[in-house]
């Protein structure tokens, strides 16, 4: 392990092996382990309704809201709009979300197009509180923390200011890092609230590749509901890689890689085990660019130590922190527009794809603010395409398809947007065609 | 037959303890020059990107580590 450079620049004290970094999402990993704990116990049904632990749990679509079950929670397949964050109202924060989504728009079928879904986590979190009787940071610390001895690993924003925590940058105008403010940490608790030293985060990997046991040697947890943990759950549409119980499955060469990354405030982090080889590696950043330098030590740690490099073309897919192909070769022969050319929407923005002098372009407009830059598009795989220029060069942007054939979502950095306008031919997706994957 | 038994016994001692000294405990950190050309990576991409502050961590056969050591670097100033 090493601590490279300060914790924030207005301070510049040395990172140390000791330094509390946010999590950021790879929390829902941590979230995703206590509530396996509670199936372990029983008092946790993963194929069991939400509502049968949140009687009120309701979302825009009612019957979304009576079918979901857990399950969809932890594999950001609830197809909800999921880029919710948590006003904190201290013990209060999960319940309170949780109430609060009953307007939340229902963007696709559950299980029908995958799509990174924060609030899912943060519902989540909201069982385990109502299971334990407990807040969601008392549970952890007993579900989680305890058992493994991590004296560095927190929820609570007024543990982690007092344990040398690295504050968040991002890159001023002058082309040097400035502190993010204020110091906040994830969405919600549960979706990105965890803070750990880095010797504690590779304690916690430990445990991921190990038997199961805790800190003291005793049984925390049976080997097999780890392995559940990282077996695919479900195949991320569009992308060539799967979802496991919250960590995401990547095949990199022969190696099979189980991570999450995490992005937050002035935060990129990355924790990945290569459970093949007893191996695991943290990367924990305190600058929004961090995700440049991760992709870059990661695919490099990756070749060195494991031989391991990508297909050509291989579509991977969002883990909770940006990341640009590997490869892409364009289509010799590209699609027609016409199957994705229309207007796709979320909450908070609406999502256009049209053509501008002969080529596909997609433009993010924010409501309430001025469009994003058109970005514009060559595919490298059917439904698969790459961004050829400006600030998310070689980003991927894939259009998922309804169980009819028809384009019915665009996925930008593993969101979707639904469309608004009526495809070219099938119907649209109902919400009672639940899917559910294995 | 008795001898036999101890010497059996002894050699499996003698194996035993070269195992335990070759494969340090539990947390102890380990020579890796992979990890070592990693940190020389982060470094220079700590500057390309204007990173302020990196921690990295690797876990071999789960219970070993990389050595751990603090930098600070020249390339951020304090505000």
């Amino acid at each position: 392990m090493r601590g490279f450079g300060v914790r924030n620049v207005n301070d510049p004290q040395p990172v140390t092996l000791n330094t509390v970094f946010p999590l950021a999402s790879i929390s829902k990993t941590v979230t995703a382990t206590a509530l396996m704990r509670l199936v372990e116990q029983g008092k946790v049904d993963l194929r069991a309704p939400v509502r049968r632990y949140l009687p009120d749990f309701r979302v825009a679509d009612e019957t979304v809201s009576r079918d979901v079950t857990v399950w969809h929670l932890v594999t950001h397949t609830g197809g909800w709009e999921g880029q919710l964050s948590a006003t904190d109202k201290g013990d209060e924060t999960l319940a309170r979300f949780v109430a609060n989504l009953a307007t939340n728009m229902q963007l696709a079928p559950p299980g029908a197009a995958w799509s990174y879904n924060n609030a899912g986590f943060a519902v989540a979190g909201r069982i385990i509180e109502v299971v334990t009787g407990k807040t969601f940071s008392d549970a952890i610390d007993d579900l989680v923390f305890g058992p493994l001895g991590l004296k560095l690993a927190f929820t609570r924003v007024g543990d982690v200011v007092a344990h040398s925590p690295a504050v968040g940058h991002v890159v001023g105008p002058d082309g040097t890092p400035v502190m993010q403010r204020t110091f906040t940490l994830g969405s919600s608790p549960p979706a990105g609230g965890v803070a750990m030293s880095i010797d504690n985060l590779l304690e916690y990997a430990r445990f991921h590749l190990g038997e199961g046991l805790g800190a003291n040697g005793s049984r925390m947890m049976a080997r097999a509901t780890l392995d559940a943990m990282q077996t695919p759950q479900l195949r991320k549409q569009g992308y060539d890689e799967d979802i496991g119980l919250a960590w995401h499955l990547r095949t990199v060469g022969n190696v099979r890689t189980v991570a999450h990354g995490g992005t937050f405030s002035g935060h990129i982090l990355l924790l990945e085990l290569v459970p093949d080889r007893q191996f695991a590696m943290a990367i924990l950043t305190n600058a929004g660019s961090g995700w440049r330098l991760i992709q870059d030590v990661e695919r490099e740690a990756l070749r060195a130590y494991h031989d391991a490099t990508f297909s050509p073309n291989q579509a991977i897919g969002h883990r909770g922190l940006n990341e640009t192909l590997p490869s892409a070769t364009p289509l010799a022969k590209q699609p027609q527009p016409t199957a994705y050319v229309g207007q796709y929407e979320r909450p908070m923005n609406t999502v256009d794809v049209r053509v501008e002098n002969g080529h596909l372009v997609v433009q993010v407009r924010p409501r309430g603010r001025d469009a994003d830059a058109p970005m514009p598009l060559t595919f490298y795989g059917t439904d698969r395409a790459i961004v050829t220029a400006g600030a998310d060069a070689n980003a991927s942007v894939e259009f998922l398809r309804d169980g009819l054939g028809a384009v019915q979502w665009v996925r930008l950095t593993g969101r979707i947007a639904r469309r608004v306008a009526e495809p070219a031919r099938g119907a649209r997706p109902s919400a009672t065609g639940i899917a559910q994957g294995r | 037959m008795v001898f036999a038994r101890l010497a059996i016994a002894t050699a499996l001692l003698v194996v035993l303890v070269i195992l335990v000294l070759a494969a340090p405990p539990h947390g102890q950190t380990v020579d890796d020059p992979v990890f070592d050309q990693l940190s020389a990576l982060i470094t220079a991409k700590m500057a390309e990107y204007h990173v302020p502050g990196v921690a990295i961590g690797v876990l071999r056969r789960a219970g070993r580590r990389c050595a751990a050591s603090a930098y600070a670097t020249s390339t951020i100033r304090s505000r």
